[in-house]
């Protein structure tokens, strides 16, 4: 052992030795102390320097389940502990000088619990199973003082792990609260997003009640003037139409007016004004009836204009005011008829059960009810024959005013809008596309979040979440909806549903 | 008459307007040359410019190619170039003058184109001569005539037809002055009263005051209306007394159905009673001022509290007139009538002053004859007093109805210039009057204005024919028993009883646009009015009048 | 002399129809123009200055295909020649925006619902022609038969519009 002890060094260990007397003596166990005086041993202890082991940063000290023959004491530097499981390296406890690596595995013939890792350069005793016996015989005062240390250790992790323990009980309870309040907040969230949805709806419905109202507000004005009109005009004109010689006259009016046409208002008013210069005695309201009277009809009342006649005059313009008054209703009633069909297809409640329909019928009358918005936007549908649908078809209505809505205000209303459908082997598809803005690559994906809008707060209507009420519709059907560019700029928006095959 | 209704239809057969107005400025302007190019004998150079001037303003007064007024202001510019002594034709000029020579005893020669017939001219001034009748014993190429009153000294006009012969130019300021003349000075105070009455609502205060105690029975209320307009309309514009008085009547008149007769009455009475309720005082109506100045001219004064006392009792009569007669045409079918009679008198600072100047004022005019101070000189009160407690603004002041003021003094001025030229009194002479006697007199004159003044503005029908009366007095022409003021009154008040059509007065144009009366209805009240009010008139100026007088 | 216009701008004939009956009253007084677009409406508007005519008032529906109704009283708002034209708006069908640009762009006088009560269009019409013959007219005389009778004659006595002669 070519080994030069100094003074020094031999004076250190004594006083080590004595160190370590006195704790062992004493009992108590302090950490620093012993090391501090092992550190003191180890140059002058043969012993002590065969059991040395040094490690770099970051190499494996012990590596988890591993069989393990030696306990290591950490004299210098940090390891850390670190436990694998569920996927993931937990490290759980670091380790400093005066702790022990691979105590449970050495004492039980185990493999090891954890992987020990240094952290920085470390010094360790690796006592192995002989040497223990060794020290236990030939340094027992250190041997007990390792014993001591042994169990000081292990308390404190019986300690560490009883506290543990009581953490966990208590995050586990915070975490069920916190759970508790998650749920709540889903549940919240939940209901949040049905007050949405049906606002959504409503907005819809907003929308097309105000259209609606403007296409009914006009022919039923125009009924209830008209109605009105008659009203006063058509007892009198019964008695006075006695008085006239001949009575084929009033029908021939009545007639007349009933299939009157009103033209072109600008040639009208040149009419008008010819007819104001021919016969300055009249009065406006009367060249306005002349003008809108056939040639035909204006040759027989000719005659009758001179002043001999007034009466007469006046019971036929009255008697063609009727007959177009009774045209005017019988439009306005026809267009109220139509209007309040379609609503009432276009709302069709959907029961509790599918039915099988041609889902084409639903986007026409669709377009109906939108008319009004509509008005500047060109409408070009190419509706293909396809078979019919499974299908709730006052939801699938929903969807397709959704898509057009939200094309029309991408298109600020004006545009033109595509509408065709068709099928393949098992399914019919409809797209429906706009000449707008388009849908930027980088939301296409969110467009059908029911989050997402592109709308402003305020000004707009709606929510935003159209889209995404369509989506789920769609897919409650089983179909899909999928929106990309149209050739030549726009969006386009493809819904795919399955078609019907025959078996309910 | 300042109304162009136009209706439609009926306007486009009618003749266009420049038509009118280009045959209305024609026909003038031949009326102002006639004149000049023609002689008329006994009418004097002067007479003739005169009467250019006369015919041309009645005429534009009749056909209004220009407005009334301007009429007005171009017949106060001829005057002032052609009849005044600063003007061109006058300015300088003297009495051309040649002395008689005697022949025997007071027997004198002289050049023949120094005598008129049997008249020669004495040169008195300058400009003025004076006419003597002579008796001519012989003439040829120099008259040897018989007179006591001439000298060798006497200076004679040379040439009989000079243009001072006759006349005497007066300064252009006379003209001017007319403007400035105490009856516009007057007018201009009622202006200022009733333009502070209007501002500060004093008119339909007082008219919902008064109207209450008529009750709520139809005929009581129409009654009550027309005593209210003319009251107001005696001391304010005809016109604005009308449009406001309007706003009481439409709301009675809608609670009646569109055909009850009774609508048309509520919306009639109100332009009759503004119409004669402007004969009540002297500053009714414009008319009133040409007779008073005329009669100024002739150094008749007329307190305007004897005017009242003269005016008022006709006034009540043809109101009440006015009133039976409708009666009878549109009798009321509804019992009774809603009104609504709220009376906020303003009481700021301004309201209080003006109704202190107000009432002064009033009071002051009613009772001149007791005090002696000139109504004239009591208008200067509000004019001074209105606008020194700026109960008037200066827009106020600018919206007066200046142009009233012009077509008033253009009318005195004319009258001026009728009588000292001879041309009055010429035109006069020339129909024989004195078979007629005083009655029949008056009664061509009433009818006259009556008939013209339907048709013309009434100042303007009193300016073409208070001259001709007052003429008529002076130079003896009605003969005895004429009597200026009466006449004058008459024809007055012939004027201010026009109320036959929608054009007569801006009162009857304004009830007409209502809408609720017809041109046939307003002609049949018109015509009682207008035969049975001459009438009365006459009647008082036979028996009533002359006692006040 | 000028004559005063009614303009109506409605795209639907039927309805234009009942709009002009309902104000055939006033039509002797002041002539009607009815157009069936934005379009139309100018040229008649641009007609009427051409003839040194007024036009006094414009009922305009909202709704129409092309230009809107509220575009076009803003237009006309911003034109000298109609700045002072009434303007009204009749429609079945006007969100908020439009109204409220309506009223603060084109000084909207007044708004109708459709449909509308016939005798308050016509009211709404006589009020506004009122306003407008008071405000821009000097001889009232001519309107009074079918305006607001009550509120000329108080002009004619404030202002003293004209005076006895």
């Amino acid at each position: 052992m070519a080994m030069t002890l100094n003074q020094a060094d031999i004076d250190r260990a004594k006083r080590a030795r004595n160190i370590i007397k006195a704790s062992s003596s004493a009992n108590t166990y302090d950490k620093s102390t012993v090391i501090k005086a092992i550190k003191d041993l180890l140059p002058s202890s043969k012993l002590l320097s065969q059991l040395k082991r040094e490690f770099e940063a970051g190499e494996i000290i012990l590596a988890e389940n591993q069989q393990n023959h030696h306990l290591f004491i950490i004299v210098e530097g940090t390891v850390s502990q670190m436990k694998s499981g569920a996927g993931l390296n937990t490290a759980i406890d670091y380790q400093g000088a005066g702790d022990f690596i691979g105590l449970l595995s050495f004492q039980t013939g185990q493999t090891a619990f954890t992987t020990a890792k240094a952290t920085t350069p470390v010094t360790t005793l690796a006592i192995d199973h002989k040497n223990f016996e060794l020290f236990h015989t030939r340094y027992p005062e250190i041997s007990k003082v390792i014993q001591g240390l042994i169990f000081s250790n292990l308390s404190d992790r019986y300690r560490r792990v009883v506290t543990l323990h009581v953490e966990v009980a208590l995050l586990s309870k915070q975490l069920e609260q916190e759970r508790n309040q998650l749920q709540n907040a889903i549940q919240a969230l939940e209901k949040t997003r049905n007050a949405l949805i049906s606002q959504e709806k409503m907005a819809t419905l907003g929308e097309l009640t105000a259209g609606l109202a403007h296409e009914i507000n006009n022919p039923a004005s125009a009924l209830f003037r008209s109605v009105d009109y008659l009203i006063n005009s058509l007892p009198g004109l019964a008695e006075r139409a006695a008085a006239l010689p001949d009575n084929g006259l009033v029908r021939f009016f009545f007639e007349e007016g009933f299939k009157r046409r009103l033209d072109n208002s600008k040639l009208n008013r040149e009419k008008q004004k010819k007819l104001a210069d021919e016969y300055p005695e009249l009065k406006r309201s009367v060249i306005r009836l002349l003008s809108e009277m056939s040639p035909a009809a204006f040759d027989k009342i000719k005659p009758f204009i001179t002043s001999k006649h007034q009466e007469h005059f006046h019971l036929l313009l009255d008697v063609f005011q009727s007959g177009s008054f009774l045209e005017s209703i019988k439009l306005s009633t026809a267009r109220i008829e139509y209007l309040v069909k379609s609503l009432k297809s276009y709302s069709r409640q959907s029961g509790s059960e599918p039915e099988v329909a041609d889902i084409r019928t639903g986007i026409k009358e669709t377009l109906q009810i939108l008319g009004s918005r509509l008005q500047d936007v060109q409408v070009e549908t190419k509706l293909t024959e396809i078979p019919p649908v499974l299908c709730f078809i006052g939801e699938l209505n929903q969807v397709w005013t959704n898509i057009i809505i939200n094309a029309c205000e991408a298109m600020n209303d004006k545009g033109k809008l595509f509408i065709s459908c068709g099928k393949d082997e098992k399914n019919v598809w409809v797209r429906i596309s706009d000449t707008g803005p388009g849908v930027p690559d980088l939301i296409k994906n969110r467009i059908f979040d029911s989050s997402f809008t592109t709308k402003t707060a305020g000004g707009d209507f709606g929510l935003g979440i159209g889209l995404a009420i369509s989506k789920g519709v769609v897919e409650k059907h089983n179909g899909t909806v999928k929106v990309s560019d149209r050739e030549g700029g726009g969006a386009e928006f493809l819904i795919t549903l399955p078609a019907h095959t025959g078996k309910k | 008459m300042p109304t162009n209704r136009r209706r439609r239809g009926k306007s486009k057969s009618a003749f266009p307007k420049w038509t009118k107005t280009a045959v209305g400025l024609g026909l003038g302007i031949i009326g102002f040359c006639i004149p000049l190019l023609f002689t008329f004998t006994g009418l004097s150079f002067a007479g003739h410019l005169a009467l250019g001037i006369f015919l041309m303003a009645a005429v534009f007064w009749m056909f209004e190619p220009i407005p009334i007024y301007s009429t007005s202001m171009l017949v106060i510019f001829l005057q002032i170039v052609l009849l005044s002594t600063q003007g061109p034709l006058f300015q300088g000029s003297q009495l051309p003058e040649t002395f008689a020579e005697p022949v025997g005893e007071q027997t004198w020669s002289l050049p023949a184109e120094a005598v008129d017939g049997d008249q020669i001219f004495l040169k008195k001034s300058p400009t003025r001569s004076e006419e003597l009748s002579i008796e001519v014993i012989e003439r040829n190429d120099q008259v040897i005539f018989f007179s006591t009153e001439i000298t060798a000294e006497t200076p004679v006009v040379a040439q009989y037809k000079h243009k001072l012969v006759q006349y005497e130019p007066v300064s252009y300021t006379r003209f001017f002055n007319t403007l400035a003349s105490p009856i516009i000075i007057l007018f201009l105070g009622g202006f200022m009263l009733a333009a502070g009455a209007v501002k500060y609502n004093l008119d339909k205060n007082l008219t919902n005051v008064l109207l209450k105690p008529f009750g709520t029975k139809p005929m009581f209320i129409v009654l009550g209306l027309m005593l209210v307009t003319a009251v107001l309309s005696a001391f304010m514009s005809n016109t604005a007394t009308t449009a406001m008085m309007m706003t009481v009547a439409i709301p009675i008149a809608m609670q009646v159905a569109k055909e009850d007769k009774f609508r048309i009455m509520l919306a009639l009475c109100i332009p009759i009673a503004a119409n004669i309720g402007g004969m009540a005082t002297p500053i009714g109506t414009p008319p009133n001022a040409i007779v008073i100045s005329a009669l100024n001219q002739q150094g008749l004064g007329i307190a305007f509290g004897s005017w009242m006392a003269l005016m008022v009792p006709l006034a009540l009569l043809l109101l009440l007139l006015a009133w039976g007669t409708m009666r009878v045409i549109f009798p009321p079918t509804v019992d009774s009538f809603k009104l609504a009679l709220k009376s906020s008198f303003d009481k700021s600072y301004k309201a209080i002053m003006l109704y202190a100047i107000f009432g002064l004022t009033v009071l002051l005019w009613v009772t001149e004859a007791q005090h002696g101070i000139p109504s004239g000189m009591i208008a200067f009160l509000p004019i001074a007093g209105l606008t020194v407690t700026s109960v008037l603004s200066k827009d106020d002041v600018r919206s007066l109805p200046w142009e009233v003021l012009w077509l008033v003094a253009g009318g005195i001025a004319l009258g001026i210039s009728m009588e000292n030229t001879g041309l009055a009194i010429w035109l006069v002479s020339s129909i024989s009057w004195e078979m007629l006697p005083q009655f029949m007199l008056l009664l061509v004159f009433g009818f006259v204005a009556l008939m013209l003044s339907n048709f013309l503005s009434n100042t303007v029908t009193a300016t073409l024919l208070i001259p001709l009366a007052i003429s008529m007095g002076t130079a003896g022409i009605g003969g005895e028993g004429f009597n200026l003021i009466i006449t004058s009154l008459l024809i007055g008040s012939a004027c201010n009883m026009a109320m036959l059509l929608p054009i007569s007065t801006p009162p009857n144009a304004i009830a007409m646009s209502t809408g609720f009366i017809k041109t046939a209805d307003m002609v049949k009240v018109g015509i009682v009015i207008g035969i049975f009010g001459l009438l009365t008139a006459l009647t008082m100026a036979l028996i009533y009048w002359p006692f006040l007088i | 002399m000028s004559d005063i216009y009614i303009l109506c701008v409605e795209d639907e004939p039927e309805v234009l129809d009942v709009v002009v009956r309902d104000l055939a009253d006033l039509e002797d007084v002041f002539p009607i123009e009815m157009a069936v677009s934005a379009e139309e409406a100018r040229e008649i508007i641009q007609e009427m200055k051409e003839r040194g005519d007024k036009l006094g008032l414009a009922i305009c529906d909202h709704v129409m295909p092309g230009e809107k109704g509220v575009e076009l009283l803003i237009d006309m708002q911003n034109d000298e020649f109609t700045r002072r034209t009434r303007k009204l708006l009749l429609t079945g069908q006007a969100g908020l925006e439009d109204t409220v640009e309506a009223l603060n762009k084109a000084k909207l006088n007044r708004y109708i619902a459709k449909p509308w009560d016939p005798a308050e269009l016509l009211q709404i019409a006589i009020d506004e022609l009122t306003t407008f013959v008071i405000e821009h007219e000097k001889d009232l005389l001519r309107y009074m038969g079918v305006l607001d009778i009550k509120r000329i004659q108080e002009v004619i006595r404030e202002k003293g519009s004209f005076s006895d002669s």
